[in-house]
């Protein structure tokens, strides 16, 4: 049995009656809960369908979301966790790379329609009020363990179609039990009524999630979090927030900068809170410096680590020293368990300590590969030289970075066309195909914005023939035309602010597109 | 002012349209998003001194190019 999920058991028989997790929209769930709610789904499952095939959990940071995570591993299943974020053809296209698979749905809304490849769909009535009997609940050994994949986490894949990182019970556990080490070495054994509160802002999609739920709900802590409506409204965000009483903090450095463009962030608001992680994109030494200033005495500690890796792999904590001095702030030391090695992205030989090449993770989370796609293992996973590997799951993260003498590691922005917006992981191939998805583009190319220094935004150049009711349309109604074209396919935070309809797209000698002249286009 | 505060906001929208179209929404436009938002207050802070904090606002107090004009006018 997935150790990480024996322990969260164990809890919800210890302190049934402690809060494990709870939102901005009042929903909560206790320990206790957590536990008996989730045997009950997972037994339900084993009845709709003794196949042991993943299933889709779709909702937005719900109590209810997490029992189903629990459920699906208590069956023996792997669970593929989906935002109410993403349109629905982006989630049909996750269910249509899956096998007619069981969905959980979680939210208010009908997605029944939304694909035909799917199996049967269950709504968050039904799941809510399962109720097996005690003989049909499921013993411990039908729980996934050591290789069986525990989760597969869809990330924005550069063809044009999300791919899946197929993340084994035996990494969470790995990580699971680094996690504990790191953030909460105080925390085993801590009585129920010291229980402390972690504010995570990622979505469940998203693998900082399980990081947030490692360290807190795996710890016997709770998990707070915010919902979207309330996350986009920072008066509502702050009045939640009040109320939560975290005492910990893990968000992407842009959603602390913002918070901290409001004065009321401060120890008046939040007086438990001591410990920043952030992590998804790169952190700046004045964002951190603000975080001292107006919380002395708090800790801020940078986080890396790609979702290839289950989620966190390497930490620094930052003084303030460090980042009134160091540019970039290091990403830190490698966790228990994991190696990191910067190799020369085309010979695979290491870099001398203090020069730039790839870097490379070795070690006990690396996931098992992208989900029904060999093709795009091979090219990431396994490439690190054995004398390194020895014998361990590798993957080629695509990130540039330098390694100190000390084993200090310091990012520097990618080696490919992927970027990380608002820590948003963002493949722009995939918008440019879903911008060539739309009816008259011919061509498209998204390049990022930066202001100030830091990323900004995206921009689309597109290429398109005018279609006829376009005439007399003025600029703004033919970009908002194609916005409203990408929103069938993407996200939100995958939508270019900028617009740009060109002639023709300007390309270099090689005959790929020469981006330098495209942004000279303003 | 006027025209000052327009080269702030097409250059956080990214966009020269806002200058002519002044009542669209610019975050259902996707010309505006949290972060963007608060970059714009900001800006409007370092060039005006009018300092706005972004829990003051509900997104429906600023978003169109004329109430944003408005709402700093206020403040003047």
């Amino acid at each position: 049995m997935s150790e990480f999920i024996r322990a969260i058991d164990g809890f919800g028989l210890s302190r049934p009656e402690a809060v494990a997790f709870s939102n901005s929209r009042g929903e909560r769930m206790t320990f206790g809960e957590l536990k008996e709610r989730s045997d009950a789904i997972a037994a339900h499952l084993a009845q709709l369908d003794p196949e042991r095939k993943p299933v889709v959990v779709y909702g937005h940071k719900s109590p209810l979301m997490i029992a189903c995570f629990l459920a699906c591993a208590k069956s023996g299943r792997a669970y593929v966790p989906t935002d109410v974020i993403y349109p629905d053809l982006r989630i049909a296209d996750i269910i249509g790379q899956l096998d007619s698979p069981i969905v959980l749905n979680t939210s208010d809304r009908d997605i029944s329609a939304i694909s035909d490849a799917m199996g049967p769909c269950l709504g968050a009535a039904e799941l809510a009020a399962c109720a097996p009997e005690p003989a049909e609940l499921l013993p411990e050994s039908a729980c996934l363990t050591g290789d069986e994949t525990f989760y597969i986490l869809f990330t924005s894949g550069s063809t044009g179609h999300p791919k899946g990182v197929e993340v084994s019970a035996e990494s969470v556990d790995n990580f699971w039990k680094w996690m504990l080490e790191r953030f909460s070495p105080d925390r085993t054994g801590a009585p129920e009524s010291e229980q402390r509160t972690l504010f995570g802002r990622a979505p469940f999609s998203f693998d900082v999630s399980l990081g947030d739920m490692a360290m807190s709900i795996g710890a016997g802590d709770a998990m707070y979090a915010l919902v979207e409506e309330d996350e986009d409204n920072l008066s509502r965000a702050f009045d939640a927030l009040a109320t939560s009483g975290a005492h910990a903090w893990s968000s992407t450095p842009t959603f602390a900068e913002m918070c901290l463009r409001d004065p009321s962030f401060s120890p008046e608001l939040l007086p438990n809170l001591s410990t920043f992680i952030l992590a998804g994109e790169a952190l700046k030494g004045e964002t951190v410096i603000k975080l001292l200033d107006r919380f002395p005495g708090s800790q801020v500690i940078n986080a890396y680590g790609p979702t290839e890796s289950t989620d966190l792999v390497s930490t620094a904590t930052i003084t303030r020293e460090m980042a009134e001095t160091q540019n970039p702030l290091p990403i830190g030391y490698a966790k228990t368990g994991t190696d990191l090695y910067v190799l020369d992205p085309e010979t695979l030989e290491p870099m001398p300590n203090g020069e730039k090449g790839e870097l490379f993770i070795v070690g006990n989370t690396v996931a098992k590969g992208y989900f029904g796609r060999p093709d795009l293992t091979e090219a990431a996973f396994g490439v690190c030289p054995e004398p390194l590997a020895k014998g361990r799951r590798s993957y080629r993260t695509g990130d540039a970075a330098i390694m100190a003498d000390d084993g200090c590691v310091y990012y520097y922005g990618r080696l490919d066309f992927q970027v990380k917006l608002h820590g948003f992981r963002i493949e722009l191939g995939e918008i440019e195909a879903a911008l060539c998805r739309l009816d008259g583009v011919m061509s498209a190319c998204v390049l990022p914005v930066e202001r100030r220094g830091t990323l900004s935004h995206l921009a689309g150049y597109v290429v398109s023939r005018k279609a006829p009711e376009a005439e007399g349309a003025s600029n703004l109604e033919r970009v908002q035309a194609v916005k409203d074209g990408l929103r069938a396919f993407l996200p939100e935070y995958m939508i270019p602010r900028k617009i740009v309809f060109i002639d023709e797209m300007p390309l270099g000698a090689s005959g790929k597109v020469d981006r330098k002249r495209l942004q000279e286009l303003g | 002012m006027e025209e000052k505060l327009l080269d702030i906001i097409a250059e956080v929208c990214d966009s020269d349209d806002v200058r002519a179209e002044r009542d669209v929404d610019l975050f259902a436009a996707g010309l505006l998003d949290s972060m963007g938002a608060i970059d714009l207050l900001v800006e409007i802070e370092d060039e005006f001194g009018v300092v706005i904090a972004p829990t003051e606002l509900e997104r429906e107090d600023m978003n169109t190019v004329n109430k944003i004009i408005a709402r700093v006018q206020e403040r003047l």
